[in-house]
């Protein structure tokens, strides 16, 4: 700890933190043994497959960054416009939770996965687990809305 | 963003408004993030160790319930950092359009290392998650090798990313944050933002932990296992079908165990003679690599029995061979620690019960400490090495 707390507000630093050329040596030699496994490992008994595994690390970023992101920014447009302020951070904070639980259940909800005649692999009707989770999360959210509106404003 | 864009222009850093794309709520997500993926990579490594044993570390037998509660805690963990993952990239989205693209040298090998950080990230959580819920379509590639290579990749990433970034995100955090007292917005403010965030980790936690937290399994409703349905109660990872076993090949009047290799005493033995053998009964559980579990009473006979009773050499390891013909877990190896725990057993009965077929009838491993993949069923022959 420093001798002189102060709760003075300072700029972020300009340029380059001191340790970024150490991080980039050690960081550099373990994402190199990543990159030689990946290699070597190829056409293993337990293959890497570097290309099919290149296309999903590509494809989950370009979703990501230019269909899973600008949806998210188009919603919280729309939520400006539309949800009055009193409310809003509350119906943003339900959208938010409800949005990643869906992405996560999706697999499970729409039957991706493969089950191979074993009825032990995904046992459960989640279609209604999802209902349920998204009911629950909503019932939350309208419980907040309605305190948060209800709240006297300073 | 918005106003007056009338033709198609990308956006820079600046184009985004929101006060919560800023350092600390950066710093506190990312500092979040470093631990679910530090315990994901340690977790996941000790997974690794299990199943690709390297000669001078010897994994101990004990404690029997240590690889459940770590496997557990990968998946538990690995899925509460979705939330966190998506709300950081969401917070820095800015910088991705930062100009210009690339400044300097040291600013294209800092990128270079974000895309390998943020890249690694998604392809792990992605992977991770739809590898439990079954959906292997998307992976043209092993899903272990695939993610155990990506995981250094990322971690290796994580290392560079903190070294940029450990001045800033200390300030960040401490009292004289320049972003402390941010502009309020109208929407979420920071900390309500982060609570949210952390509020949906939470909930995931509690829909899936019940595949391997008994307690909640009733309530974990998103989980893709139940730790309490199947044959005999239980569940299992592949059945005798999946794995080409039918009940002629396991026929218990045919059955003949064989213990081999190193030992003054070849063995085989029969059904009854295994049933004549000193019985011993354990409680350990089966913890699947991909996170669910359950604990059961097992009785059977002891591999040390086996051994002793064969000559093996104090001190000697042990290959286990299923009568699967084929497959990656076909065989099973037991280190020298594991093959001398004495409730490392050839089980004969669950719960008091004959093994079930697809739980390996008529005889299975069951030993403390170990993934569920290496407690190989319908077991033929002991090679002790
Ligand atoms: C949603 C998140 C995640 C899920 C559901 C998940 C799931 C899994 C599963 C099921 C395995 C077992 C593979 C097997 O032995 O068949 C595994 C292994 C592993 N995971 Fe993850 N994981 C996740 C995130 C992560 C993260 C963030 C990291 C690293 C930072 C990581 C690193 C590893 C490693 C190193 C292994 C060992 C692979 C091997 O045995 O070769 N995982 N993971």
């Amino acid at each position: 700890m420093s001798a002189t707390p102060s709760s003075t507000p300072v700029a972020y630093p300009e340029g380059r933190s001191r340790w970024f050329w150490p991080g980039l040596v050690v960081g550099g030699m373990v994402m190199a043994v990543g990159v030689r496994g990946l290699i070597v490992n190829r056409a293993a008994l337990m293959a890497t497959n570097p290309p099919g595994w290149l296309g999903l690390w590509l494809g989950a970023n370009l979703v990501h960054d230019l269909v899973l992101v600008p949806a998210v920014l188009a919603v919280g447009l729309a939520v400006r416009r539309l949800v009055p302020a009193p409310v809003r951070a509350v119906v943003q904070a339900g959208l938010l939770c409800s949005a990643v639980v869906v992405l996560y259940a999706l697999p499970l909800v729409l039957g991706l996965g493969s089950t191979g005649g074993n009825d032990t692999i995904l046992p459960r009707d989640y279609g209604r687990g999802l209902f349920f989770v998204l009911a629950v999360v909503a019932v939350v959210t309208a419980a907040a809305a309605l305190f948060v509106s209800r709240r006297p404003r300073e | 963003m918005g106003e007056g864009a009338r033709r198609l222009r990308l956006p820079t850093t600046g184009s985004f408004t929101s006060p919560l794309h800023a350092p600390r709520t950066a710093a506190v997500l990312g500092l979040a993030l470093g631990l679910t993926f530090t315990v994901c990579f340690l977790t996941g490594l000790l997974s690794h160790l299990h199943q690709h044993p390297i000669g001078w570390l010897t994994l101990p037998s004990r404690p029997a319930g240590l690889y459940r509660l770590s496997q557990g805690a990968h998946v538990i963990t690995g899925v509460a950092s979705i939330p966190l993952l998506l709300a950081k990239l969401w917070t820095v989205y800015p910088h991705l359009w930062a100009r210009p693209v690339l400044a300097s040298p040291a600013h294209a090998l800092e990128r270079l290392s974000l895309a390998a950080l943020v890249g690694g990230s998604l392809f792990l959580l992605f992977t991770g998650t739809i590898n439990i819920a079954y959906w292997y379509e998307p992976m043209r590639f092993s899903f272990t090798a695939g993610h155990y290579w990506a995981a250094w990749i990322t971690m290796g990433g994580l290392l560079v990313h903190v070294g940029a970034k450990v001045t800033t995100t200390r300030l960040a955090l401490s009292k004289r944050s320049p972003d402390r007292h941010g502009p309020a917005g109208d929407g979420l403010s920071r900390r309500g933002f982060l609570t949210a965030v952390g509020l949906t980790s939470g909930v995931l936690v509690v829909a899936i932990a019940g595949q391997t937290v008994g307690a909640l399994r009733r309530i974990s409703v998103l989980a893709p296992r139940r730790p309490d349905a199947g044959p005999q109660g239980y569940p299992v990872n592949r059945t005798a079908a999946q794995a080409g076993i039918d009940a002629g090949g396991a026929d218990e009047r045919r059955f003949l165990l064989s213990v081999e290799g190193d030992v003054r005493r070849p063995l085989t033995l029969d059904l009854a003679q295994l049933r004549a053998m000193p019985q011993r009964e354990v409680t350990l559980p089966i913890s699947c690599v991909e996170g669910w579990s359950f604990s059961a009473r097992w009785t059977g006979v002891p591999v040390t029995a086996l051994l002793a009773l064969a000559g093996a050499a104090d001190g000697s390891g042990a290959t286990v061979e299923s009568m699967e013909a084929e497959g990656a877990y076909r065989t099973s190896p037991l280190n020298r620690l594991q093959a001398r725990d004495p409730d490392t057993l050839l089980a004969l009965q669950l719960d008091g019960q004959p093994l079930a077929l697809d739980h390996g009838f008529p005889l299975r491993l069951i030993a403390p400490n170990r993934p569920g993949v290496q407690q190989t069923k319908w077991v033929r022959r002991i090679v002790v090495a």
